[in-house]
């Protein structure tokens, strides 16, 4: 009696077990990656569809709509969970036509070619990249960009490091 | 009476230690006071007013004491001084400083022939070429700050947010509206609402020859945009373009802003 009992629950409790282990994993799995200065994260670029892009990116996402732009409908993609500073480990923003010009990159597990990711230093950085980069010091942030209006890169930085990786075109 | 006196003997003994310690804080204060004497008397500044508004040059006059025979600067660049001719009292200086665009403190500090003096300090705002309203809103995306200049003088200056590169805040004249009731926590607190000047066509009716004849002419009318100066849910994006093409505050900041501004204030958003 006890045996066939034991052997009801069996499945449920694998499959439930397997499923919170799986969720988390997957979900912080898909937003590691590389990040390419001026084009994109991973192989979603600037410029393309963003039903096309959500996906390259990987991990659950949510999607909402921003109507009060001058009238014009802006998409937002956050991606990921919410983090301990209360922000989406990435954010990819489209047009009314779909068509993706930022993503903000607020997650140390992206990283560029050269190894510069959310959290590096300012003088890091800036040896990394040498002449590369220019600097904008702000009120609040120092923004250090690369690029050009198709493609460009802007590294916030706040207390010495970066607080996070902006990719946008305009 | 020697009872007496010995009950009082512990009075007796604090107010000699008091008395010590007062002997011992002259003589230590007495080097200081003779050293601060000995500085040239700090330059009082007439001009320019505090937080007033220059064009990269400040032309600055004040008054310096009887023996100042030289002047330095700190925060800007002196590039000519003139010192008169001076009366029992002190001389009256002109000099001008370049300074950089933006916030300058200019600190001025005067030789008599043996010591500097304590450097007399102006704050000064460089924001290049404005209209000469008496009371505008000034938006700056170039450094992300809000303005509010006051009879040519910066009375507040506070960092904003504006819109992403895909979605900019739109440059020209607005006019701020009062705030309305933010109906999002996004918004923060409250918003205000721009409008802008435009040409709008409107018709009337005339009487001609028994008949009603419609008639058009054009008037200038204050139109709402869909752009506002609002708070923030997201106080980290303060100083970044991060908006859909709306201007982010800090809500603390918002609240005194609004008591700073009226209906329909020049607001000039520039690029």
């Amino acid at each position: 009696m006890n045996m066939s009992i034991g052997r009801r629950w069996l499945l449920p409790f694998v499959l439930v077990s397997a499923l919170v282990l799986c969720v988390p994993s997957v979900s912080f799995a898909g937003i590691k990656g590389r990040i390419v200065e001026g084009v994109g994260i991973k192989t979603a670029k600037l410029g393309l569809h963003d039903s096309t892009d959500a996906p390259r990116i990987g991990g659950p996402y949510k999607r909402a709509k921003d109507t009060s732009y001058a009238n014009q409908t802006v998409w937002r993609y956050r991606f990921g969970s919410k983090m301990s500073t209360g922000k989406y480990p990435v954010e990819m923003y489209s047009h009314g036509n779909h068509h993706v010009f930022t993503f903000v990159i607020n997650a140390k597990a992206l990283v560029t070619s050269n190894g510069t990711h959310v959290g590096t230093s300012e003088s890091a950085l800036t040896s990394r990249y040498g002449s590369r980069i220019k600097k904008s010091v702000g009120p609040v942030y120092t923004d250090y960009f690369m690029g050009t209006r198709s493609g460009r890169t802007d590294f916030w930085v706040l207390n010495g490091v970066i607080h996070h990786i902006v990719i946008s075109r305009y | 009476m020697s009872a007496r006196l010995r009950s009082r003997q512990p009075l007796v003994a604090l107010a000699l230690a008091f008395a010590f310690a007062c002997a011992i804080a002259t003589l230590v204060a007495i080097p200081v006071t003779a050293s601060a004497l000995d500085l040239a008397p700090v330059p009082t500044i007439l001009k320019p007013k505090p937080s007033a508004l220059v064009t990269s040059t400040v032309k600055m006059t004040g008054r310096v004491g009887p023996l100042v025979t030289d002047l330095r600067v700190t925060g800007g660049t002196l590039t000519t001084f003139t010192i008169l001719p001076a009366d029992s009292e002190g001389a009256t200086f002109t000099a001008e400083v370049s300074v950089r665009y933006g916030r300058t403190t200019i600190g001025l500090e005067a030789w008599d022939g043996s010591s500097w003096s304590e450097a007399a300090t102006r704050t000064v705002w460089d924001l290049g070429t404005i209209p000469r309203d008496k009371r505008l809103v000034l938006v700056d995306k170039s450094d992300y700050m809000l303005y509010i200049v006051r009879f040519h003088s910066v009375i507040a200056a506070y960092p904003i947010a504006i819109g992403m590169r895909g979605t900019p805040t739109p440059t020209g004249t607005r006019y701020l509206a009062r705030p309305s009731t933010s109906p999002n926590a996004v918004w923060g607190p409250f918003r205000m609402r721009l409008y802008k000047k435009v040409w709008v066509r409107v018709s009337y009716i005339v009487r001609v020859g028994g008949r009603n004849v419609r008639r058009w002419h054009r008037v200038l009318r204050k139109v709402a945009t869909s752009y506002y100066i609002h708070g923030t849910n997201d106080p980290d994006s303060i100083g970044t373009p991060a908006s859909h093409g709306c201007i982010r505050m800090w809500n603390k900041n918002l609240r005194v802003f609004k008591g700073l501004t009226y209906r329909y204030q020049l607001t000039i958003i520039r690029a």
